[in-house]
């Protein structure tokens, strides 16, 4: 090993107690700066990755950002529905390739719940779309499908009965337990809103609204019965939004014109990664401010390393002496002192990465279900190296306040430092 | 000239130091100090001992003067080549704390070599391990320090593990200052016996500072300030 490294090394090595603080401090800086960072990618991808696979989506006039998280995230809650007779009218466009409708409001246990056709798991999802971990899509009006994690969490295997909510309301008057659904498929895991989501058909979605009008549980005259329903009555007048795939992707704006003409120019539509980017700005102001802060604590800390070496010059004044007589120059001994800030900064780095991961993987699952971010233990990406980088070209410019002092002293000193 | 000038291991001549902005410190006329002899320098304090170690090491630069030290020019040297004659010429002792804390008894010793490879060379067919435990071997110290971190010694032990580094790769002038003061009496003498006894089996020139008059009598000469 090159021998200053081995002494710089052995001299931070004696003095392990203090300077394992300070690794901590800049172990908590680097964890900040990588944590924002990682979250601002991750959360891209899996955004990103959530509306891969859809072109445009239709809902009814009103805020694009709205429309995209509640139809794509199932976050929101839809102001306006519009009419199911449009869905026809979209998928007769020659340029469509497919349109699938979506119905929002309901939840099971806090998850979403989304009345849709089985096309839905054949087109979203990427290319290979949603597999099946286990059964296969709805056929009847009161069977679903359940996302990956839905099931994980609830215990819930196909073939068991589950009980739907009105609403996102918890309490027994608004449940829907009168109508049970069930499991016939969970779906593979897919890292996006899918795995956190209930799947039922539209009729389902009728059949369980059917005197519920007014927007309350209708009062139990007689159990109910599907046999004896009106099969007119399991028919969607409303839907919530409509995904749209197209044959080609170079017919985005013609098709947007030809939807955006129909039912009077009621109807909305949206280019999902053109909304994604809208939303990535309005964010991207927080994103700086929380850039920002990562960025003054780790000035902040990296001060308080120059400090800590500067204060442990004074008493080191001695050994700076003992160099100077073995014939090192006053550059080396500064660069000593560098070498030192740089090594004691790396194990900061190394320090923060590991709390990262540590905390990825231990609220990863938190994380995702609070916000929809899918994070994993990883390597830092080009933006996490580059603040690695300028961390390390930050520590290299603070510590020249220490070793400038090493400089003077060694030079002012000789080989006799004042006995201090 | 030329064969004149490498029989001295230091020649001096109307020497003058002072701090920047500062009185004239030193003022030597001529001394020649002769390669292979050992040699005190003795004066009250404030006299220029120390400053003249300084300027001998390099460490310091006169104002005027000639200042020849083992044939070299010093005064012709820039700061860093004055740096790497003493690193690679000289070993220092100083009075106390002479030894990095953080590194074992062995590892101070080395230091010199590894940060030179021309004392590095000077040691074949020893290896460097080799070279540092006869020169603790050599100096009366028991083996079993040899891993021990340098703080844990005590002075006497830390003067002569001082002197072993000084001697490292036969260095061909060792300067001490004042490496005695801080020893009692019998480990004084001791240190001296054994510090002049490995200078003269190397050959080498050992210029010492002490303000203790009865150490005269063991030097080949005596410079007074």
């Amino acid at each position: 090993m090159n021998v200053w490294i081995a002494l710089a090394l052995k001299s931070a090595w004696s003095r392990r107690g203090p300077l394992t603080l300070v690794v901590s401090a800049i172990g908590v800086a680097v964890f900040l700066v990588l944590a924002v960072a990682q979250i601002r990618q991750d959360a891209r991808a899996s955004f990103s990755n959530a509306v891969s696979g859809v072109d445009l989506i239709v809902g009814a006039r009103g805020s694009s950002t709205e429309l995209m998280l509640y139809s794509v995230f199932h976050l929101g809650k839809p102001v306006r529905n519009m009419s199911f007779g449009q869905l026809d009218e979209i998928n007769k466009f020659a340029s469509v390739a497919w349109a699938v409708p979506l119905q929002l409001g309901d939840s099971y246990r806090g998850y979403p719940v989304i009345g849709t056709t089985p096309q839905y798991f054949s087109k979203t999802g990427g290319k290979s779309g949603l597999e099946f971990l286990d059964g296969q899509a709805f056929s009847h009006v009161f069977d679903a499908v359940l996302g990956a994690d839905v099931a994980k969490r609830l215990g819930h295997n196909v073939g068991d009965n589950i009980a739907l909510t009105h609403g996102k309301g918890d309490g027994l008057a608004r449940d829907h337990s009168d109508r049970p659904f069930r499991i016939t498929g969970i779906l593979r895991k897919t890292g996006t809103p899918a795995d956190t989501a209930v799947f039922i058909s539209l009729a389902g979605f009728q059949a369980i609204h059917i005197g519920w009008e007014f927007g309350s549980k209708p009062r139990q005259t007689e159990a109910f019965d599907l046999n004896k329903l009106d099969p007119a009555l399991l028919q969607p007048s409303q839907i919530t939004a409509v995904l749209v795939g197209l044959q080609s992707r170079t017919q985005i704006f013609s098709a947007k014109r030809s939807i955006e003409g129909l039912d009077n120019g009621k109807l909305m539509v949206i280019l999902p990664g053109v909304t994604l980017d809208e939303l990535w700005q309005v964010i991207g102001t927080l994103e700086d401010t929380f850039r920002f802060i990562g960025w003054l604590v780790v000035v902040s800390t990296l001060l308080g390393v120059a400090a800590t070496l500067l204060i442990a010059l004074s008493s080191r004044r001695k050994e700076l002496a003992i160099f100077r007589a073995l014939g090192v120059q006053p550059l080396q001994l500064s660069l000593l002192i560098v070498l030192e800030s740089l090594l004691i900064c790396a194990a900061g780095l190394i320090l923060g990465w590991i709390l990262l991961q540590v905390t990825v993987i231990g609220a990863g699952d938190w994380i995702r279900n609070q916000f929809g971010v899918i994070m994993l233990p990883r390597l830092p990406d080009p933006e996490g190296w580059w603040a690695l980088a300028s961390l390390m070209g930050l520590s290299i410019l603070i510590s020249l306040i220490p070793a400038w002092r090493a400089f003077r002293y060694s030079l002012h000193d000789g080989l006799h430092p004042p006995t201090v | 000239m030329k064969q004149h000038e490498q029989e001295s291991a230091v020649e001096i001549e109307r020497l003058r130091y002072r701090w920047p902005g500062g009185p004239v410190m030193l003022s030597i006329d001529s001394v020649k100090i002769r390669r292979g002899c050992t040699m005190l320098i003795q004066g009250p304090s404030g006299s220029g001992k120390t400053t003249l170690l300084g300027l001998i090491t390099g460490v310091l630069s006169p104002i005027e003067g000639r200042l020849h030290v083992l044939g070299q020019d010093l005064t012709a040297l820039g700061p860093a080549q004055k740096d790497a004659f003493r690193r690679d010429e000289m070993g220092v002792i100083f009075q106390m704390f002479n030894l990095l804390p953080f590194l074992t008894v062995t590892d101070n010793i080395l230091l010199p070599l590894r940060l030179s490879s021309k004392r590095r060379q000077k040691l074949s067919p020893l290896t460097m391990a080799q070279e540092a435990h006869r020169l603790l071997d050599a100096l009366g110290l028991s083996r079993d320090i040899r891993d021990r971190p340098a703080h844990q010694l005590s002075v006497g032990q830390q003067q002569r593990v001082a002197a072993a580094r000084a001697l490292i790769g036969n260095p061909s002038l060792v300067i001490a200052d004042e490496p005695t003061s801080a020893l009692d009496e019998q480990n004084q003498d001791d240190f001296l016996s054994l510090l002049i006894e490995q200078v003269r089996a190397t050959q080498a020139t050992l210029i010492m500072v002490s303000h203790d008059s009865r150490l005269t009598g063991r030097f080949d000469g005596v410079l007074k300030l």
